[in-house]
């Protein structure tokens, strides 16, 4: 079923496209097999296979649009292996196999057109309209100037593990952006929510001699909340240095003020290993005065030691609270153009014990 | 009479080569390669034994320290550097994030080649980085060449010491090698052709080797050049850098 759907839905897609020669056609394939591991000491095998396709306009152009669909089946066939059975001196192995079909799933991570149009003889006003991406603060991970999509990353662990970013949020909105100087702009984003008032706000964003610095205000409708953010970036000894700070509040009561803060600050540095080789390491906390306070730690470290083979480790951990830790590490190898094989581990624990486990292992081609 | 002769032979020809030090080597070496305004077309193509990987791209450059640069082949498309002095901005389009990279940053591989960053965009004059030394004169390639040691006065470059062939009459570097502080050759540079565009002569095909590993190098291409061209005004800028 979800097969023919995502047929008829590239069928309708390449045939208007394909008389545009402007518009480029992207594939991307991967094909992964998963053992998991959870807290009900249950074996999961699984193997999950996904598609994407992403239409573009021609680069550069006054007008550009996007299309971007993603398929996934995401079980092919499980196994379920159950525990080891110890009786007194007989062992035992139950394995259970199942064959299931998963349900498929769509999705349209983008879906925008963006147009400018010319202010005065070299600057342009800038419209984004649709599903896209907006990445506002500086910093990874842990930001908080990012008040569109949350200073963390709370609830997505999941994607620690992956070799894509941590962050890859789109969000359906209208943005306006004027470039004030070169180095220079503000921008301002209606993100609409069914049902509720709609998120609004603004940033500015500049770079001056080794400093970068952004303003940021958004009206969160759904809670009729007011956020103000400040954040920057500069060097020191080799390191790129970032932090941000942001105020949240109702403007209904003028207790607590400081439970509306939120602070982040990171660091970012690459290190030569040997003569060709790289080691990149980033530090980020968060705290928050919500709630008696927060502290979330994120730490990575990739190493590359050719050119094409990469390594990671990433963690994300909460101390206050039981040392929850969701922390990830893996391999990618780029063997030819367009095609990585790629393996990963990643796993969820806290001081009570390990909660989940899992290893994957496939490759994804890009076409 | 033999040995006036040739006392004015050697007065003639060997001051006119000597006359020049290393530093006048140099800037009319850069004088060649740097313009006032470019815009390049290229591709890059990385090697090794399971085969190629190509990229290509076009630069847009203004003088020493301003440069931008976009890929245009499929795996990069829409992917840009910004170099403005020593200040570099990566664009990625998916992510649509600007990352601003500073200090040990530039060092990076670009793109899993052997070229750096630094390497790639440029930006500061060897002069501001090292002190360079005329070392004499050889042949390379059937070409009369100065060999000029360039040594680092500062760690923050990439190659604590470099020795550079430069044509003795084009004033176009046609060799180099990258050395680390310990002496072991790093990096080979091999000048295979070169472009003349409106007078200005500049290496158009390079191939990098990274002796350390077995690679079978980096090849830079420049397949068009046009000099002095205008650009638009705002070209070097965030907004351009991320449209």
């Amino acid at each position: 079923m979800v097969g023919k759907r995502l047929i008829l839905a590239v069928m309708l897609l390449i045939i208007p496209f394909g008389v545009y020669a402007e518009s480029r056609i992207f594939a991307e394939l991967s094909s992964f097999g998963h053992l998991l591991w959870d807290e009900d000491e249950q074996w999961d095998f699984i193997g999950s296979a996904s598609g994407e396709l992403d239409i573009r306009s021609q680069p550069r152009a006054p007008v550009q649009a996007r299309l971007q669909l993603r398929a996934t089946a995401p079980i092919t066939v499980t196994a379920m292996y159950q525990q080891l059975v110890i009786s007194g001196d007989d062992i035992d192995t139950e394995l259970e196999i199942i064959g299931a079909l998963g349900a498929g799933m769509i999705e349209v991570p983008r879906a925008h057109l963006r147009f400018r149009f010319p202010v005065t003889d070299a600057y342009s006003f800038r419209v984004t309209a649709g599903i896209d991406r907006v990445t506002w603060g500086l910093g990874s991970v842990l930001k908080a100037g990012d008040l569109l999509f949350g200073p963390d990353i709370s609830g997505e662990h999941t994607g620690l593990a992956a070799f894509d970013e941590v962050r890859s949020e789109t969000a359906m909105l209208f943005a306006f952006y004027f470039p004030v100087g070169d180095m220079s702009y503000t921008e301002t984003v209606v993100r609409p929510r069914s049902g509720e008032v709609p998120d609004m706000g603004f940033r500015n964003h500049s770079a001056f001699g080794t400093v970068s610095l952004e303003s940021a205000y958004l009206y969160r409708g759904e809670d009729a909340e007011h956020v103000f953010a400040l954040s920057s970036q500069g060097e020191w000894l080799g390191a790129d240095i970032y932090g941000g700070v942001s105020y949240t509040d109702d403007f209904h009561s003028w207790e607590d003020l400081h439970e509306g803060i939120t602070l982040t600050a990171g660091a970012f540095r690459t290190f030569r290993v040997g003569f060709d080789q790289s080691l990149n390491i980033r530090t980020e906390g968060l705290y928050s005065f919500a709630d008696d306070g927060r502290l979330l730690l994120y730490g990575d470290i990739g190493y590359i030691p050719g050119r094409t083979v990469q390594l990671f480790a990433r963690a994300l951990v909460e101390p206050a609270d039981d040392l929850e830790t969701a922390a990830g590490t893996g391999i990618s190898w780029n063997i030819f153009q367009g095609m990585n094989i790629r393996a990963s581990a990643m796993s969820g624990f806290s001081t009570s014990g390990p909660k989940n486990f899992a290893v994957s292992a496939g490759a994804v081609y890009s076409f | 009479m033999k040995q006036i002769i040739l006392v004015l032979a050697m007065m003639l020809t060997v001051p006119a080569a000597w006359a020049m030090t290393a530093q006048d080597i140099i800037e009319r070496m850069e004088e060649n390669q740097t313009h006032s305004t470019s815009i390049m077309e290229g591709r890059m193509v990385i090697s090794d034994r399971f085969g190629d990987r190509e990229s290509t791209y076009i630069a847009h450059t203004e003088g020493a320290g301003r440069f931008l640069v976009e890929f245009t082949s499929r795996y990069e498309e829409g992917q840009r550097i910004l170099r403005r002095d020593d200040s570099l901005y990566l664009y990625y389009p998916d992510a649509r994030e600007t990352i601003r990279l500073q200090g040990a940053a530039l060092r990076d591989s670009l793109l899993g080649s052997d070229v750096s960053y630094e390497d790639m965009t440029g930006g500061r004059g060897i002069l501001d980085d090292y002190d360079a030394k005329l070392l004499g004169e050889e042949s390379v390639g059937g070409a009369q060449a100065y060999m000029i040691e360039l040594n680092a006065k500062t760690a923050a470059v990439a190659y604590p010491k470099q020795i550079i062939w430069v044509d003795a009459e084009e004033f176009v570097m046609i060799k180099g090698e990258q050395y680390a502080r310990s002496g072991r050759l790093l990096k080979v540079t091999e000048v295979l052709e070169t472009m003349d565009v409106d007078g200005f002569r500049f290496p158009s095909r390079i191939r990098v080797t990274d002796q350390t590993r077995r690679s079978q190098g980096t090849l830079m291409v420049v397949e068009s050049a046009q000099i002095g061209v205008d650009l638009p005004a705002n070209i070097f800028s965030l907004e351009e850098l991320t449209w």
